[in-house]
């Protein structure tokens, strides 16, 4: 399936922005740890859907974004772990 | 209309709707709920870009962990009954304009470049590649990062045990 032909790399980049702002809306508009920490993993996971459409568009030659997308994995998982603890 | 397209349509919208919900429910198990989907839909789109490692990983790890986290955190601190309150003025006033202001700047900005992709010939994304890849101290591995991802994630593990102990002892 030649995905480059049917979706250009734009629409995929408009979803991300598009999630990330409401991310960002998410957390400016609510008081609330947990309701913030979903509000940061929209945004978090809006930024990961950039890493693997640009590895998959623009350098499908190295598993680049692959990776970095894997270790923001372990960014998020810390960053959720640290926020429970916290709230408890 | 091909078919790729109509999948990557519904998963778009799916996303973008929940998404939207997710920030405006003022029930916060609906919000975390709203949540998952969107983190479905977007192991969805891994999978249309042939991901099949990233998809899994998305699946277990945020849906089946973060997300399952966020609720026992939400069940635990007993919030499951009460309705968020409704934002402020000026914060909705501050948060969408942001939203919406930043949405339509970098849309101008994407739409005005031109990406090129490279010339090379695309590389594999089965297991036996990431694994090399993933473990490989060459110039194409990522031996470093993998190693230093896991000490964040000890430090993070301390760290909360750290935060979480009870402190009349």
């Amino acid at each position: 399936m030649n995905l480059q032909a049917e979706i250009p790399l734009d629409y995929m980049i408009m979803l991300s922005t598009i999630v990330f702002f409401v991310g960002l809306l998410g957390v400016i508009i609510r008081r609330n740890l947990i309701s913030m920490l979903m509000g940061v993993e929209l945004m978090l996971n809006a930024v990961n859907i950039n890493f693997v459409a640009f590895n998959h568009y623009l350098f499908p030659h190295r598993l680049e974004g692959h990776f970095f997308r894997i270790d923001s994995d372990g960014h998020s998982s810390s960053r959720s772990r640290h926020c429970n603890s916290v709230n408890h | 209309m091909t078919g790729p397209k109509i999948i990557f349509f519904i998963l778009a919208a799916c996303i973008v709707v929940f998404s939207i919900l997710s920030v405006t429910s003022r029930r916060i198990l609906r919000a975390a709920i709203f949540l998952l989907f969107v983190l479905v839909a977007m192991a969805g789109l891994y999978y249309m870009m042939n991901f099949q490692f990233l998809a899994a990983v998305q699946l277990i790890l945020y849906a089946g962990g973060i997300v399952v986290l966020i609720i026992f955190s939400i069940l635990l601190t007993s919030q499951i009954n009460s309705k968020l309150d409704p934002p402020k003025i000026s914060h909705l006033i501050a948060g969408v304009t942001t939203a919406v202001g930043g949405i339509v700047l970098a849309a101008v900005t994407i739409l005005q470049y031109t990406f090129r992709p490279t010339a090379e010939s695309a590389i594999g994304t089965d297991m036996r590649t990431i694994g090399i890849q993933l473990l490989d101290t060459q110039i194409t591995g990522y031996a470093l990062p993998f190693e230093v991802i896991s000490i964040l994630l000890l430090a993070a593990l301390v760290g909360s045990i750290f935060i979480a102990r009870k402190h009349n002892t």
